[in-house]
């Protein structure tokens, strides 16, 4: 069981992106985030920061928070902006 | 720690990177065809201009037109770098080709107009390429082995053309250069196979293999290591041929490209043997067959300067170019394209229509056949150098060219894939809009 790195009291939702090809996590990540609702957030495990996943999730409203690890894989902290603040 | 997103922003416009990766694989038709109407003089002599034009329709054809086009989309999207200018790197791509077509053709012809037109022409787009990535890489933070390995393949790529115009022109009288024809053509080759092409293939692979892959990171102080020891012999080479050394003197000079390029292989071997996910794809296999063939083009290399023979030069062009740099360029393409197509096109439909997979866009079955394809061309132009039989080198380029053709519709049917129209959704200001002829409901 993944542990989370971020102190929230969100309900996570955790993906682990860190066994699929891309582009199959931007595609999990983005698919997920149409479900988020209110006090609901995503917890992206991944190899490596998603550098090309920001942008889009800018695009659908979303903020994140990214955390690295010693070994450089990261989580990722993904939630609307446009239905609350972190 | 907040996100920076300039990746994607300034990633530039799909047609750009694509006009140059499409212009790979007709280069590589373009060299087929050479081959096959040749045959046999092109083995006569690694001198012959016949086979100098042959060479760089596959160097600055299908190798550098393929590599520019992965500059102009990983610098941005890679290592964060803004190239500026984006948009002349359309005007670019025709000054490259027809610097590349006159190039080619001057030879062929023994044209000296041709020979003073691409020299013009590739000076100039060179020039405007080199400034553009190099103004991007010296803008970025250096604190990876990627930046490091493109600005080093960058610098070497000016130097190569330096040489190369520098070439020409005494050849044909234009100027004096202390150095003679020999020396500056080992020079030329050197900046160019060891420092643009292989710098560059390697730098990027440090990135893309744990991409594409799934391996672990390929280890920064590796990476740091193996572009220093490449750079190491490429100084101590172009020394070497300037001072004329030849023989064993050479071969010393090799030595820290041997240990980088072993240690490369090595450490890209045990990487992906340890891959998490076993997959096994043609850009897979294209990977493998040119790793496979990177140790023996070394070795290969090490003949060369003793002069035994010139079956030792064919030999290793034909390994380390289309065993290795035609071979892994081939096998990006096929990640390359699809990836681009779907970031492009697809990413922002995720979650309101079924987004085709990365196979969808090209499946691996007809990739697969072009792979054995691809394989049966070199195996039969490797034959050539040791047997130069006529109808087995035109064998061999009939086979280069359906194998280039194949790769080149593939990457065609590719770029027409076009996303489907999406059903806009119904927002408040189209429901007012329904009812605003209505008259007002009775009080």
């Amino acid at each position: 069981m993944v542990e989370s790195l971020f102190e929230t009291d969100k309900q996570l939702q955790i993906i682990d992106c860190s066994a699929l090809f891309p582009p199959e996590p931007m595609e999990r990540i983005l698919e997920s985030v149409e479900t988020l609702g209110k006090g609901q957030a995503i917890l992206m495990i991944h190899h490596k920061r998603p550098r090309l996943l920001y942008a889009k999730l800018e695009e659908r409203q979303c903020d994140s928070e990214t955390k690295t690890l010693e070994d450089g894989s990261v989580q990722v902290l993904i939630w609307k902006k446009d239905l609350e603040n972190k | 720690m907040k996100t920076s997103n300039l990746s994607l922003d300034q990633a530039p416009p799909e047609d750009i990177p694509f006009r140059y990766l499409l212009a790979g694989p007709a280069f590589g038709i373009l060299a087929g065809i050479l081959l096959s109407v040749f045959g046999e003089k092109i083995f006569i002599t690694a001198w012959s201009l016949d086979t100098v034009a042959l060479v760089h329709t596959i160097t600055l054809g299908w190798l550098t037109l393929i590599m520019i086009g992965a500059f102009y989309q990983m610098v941005p999207v890679l290592v964060g770098g803004h190239v500026p200018w984006n948009h002349l790197s359309r005007i670019n791509y025709y000054g490259l080709v027809s610097g590349i077509l006159s190039l080619i053709s001057g030879f062929l012809f023994w044209k000296i107009i041709l020979l003073k037109s691409a020299a013009v022409l590739l000076l100039i787009s060179f020039s405007l390429f080199i400034t553009q990535i190099l103004t991007a890489l010296f803008r970025v933070k250096a604190n990876r082995p990627v930046v490091y390995a493109m600005r080093s393949s960058v610098i070497c790529l000016a130097l190569a053309v330096t040489a190369g115009i520098t070439m020409i022109g005494v050849l044909y009288g234009w100027w004096g250069f202390p150095l003679d024809g020999y020396s500056l053509k080992y020079i030329h080759i050197t900046f160019a196979l060891l420092g643009w092409i292989t710098l560059l293939i390697f730098g990027v692979s440090f990135h893309v293999i744990p991409m594409f892959f799934l391996t672990k990171a390929f280890p920064d102080r590796i990476g740091y290591s193996i572009v220093s020891l490449i750079l190491l012999s490429i100084v101590s080479l172009v020394i070497g041929f300037g001072m004329k050394l030849n023989g064993t003197r050479l071969i010393v000079a090799g030595i820290p490209v041997f240990i980088g390029v072993i240690l490369y292989v090595f450490t890209l071997f045990n990487l992906i043997r340890n891959r998490q996910r076993k997959m096994v794809d043609s850009t897979f296999r294209f990977w493998q067959l040119g790793l496979a063939c990177l140790i023996p083009a070394l070795l290969l290399l090490t003949v060369d300067p003793f002069r035994w023979d010139e079956i030792f030069g064919y030999l290793f062009v034909t390994t380390f170019l289309i065993g290795f740099a035609c071979s892994v360029s081939n096998g990006m393409l096929y990640k390359i394209v699809p990836f681009l197509i779907w970031l492009h096109r697809f990413s922002s439909l995720v979650g309101k229509i079924k987004t085709p997979a990365m196979k969808d866009i090209i499946a691996d079955a007809p990739a697969r056949k072009q792979f054995y394809l691809f394989c049966l061309s070199f195996i039969l132009i490797v034959l050539s150098c040791i047997f130069p039989v006529d109808s087995l080198i035109r064998t061999a380029g009939v086979s280069w060219s359906v194998s280039s053709i194949i790769l080149f519709f593939l990457q065609i049917k590719a770029i027409k894939i076009q996303p489907p129209e999406v059903p806009k959704e119904t927002g408040m200001d189209d429901f007012t809009a329904m009812f605003k002829d209505l008259p007002p409901p009775p009080k």
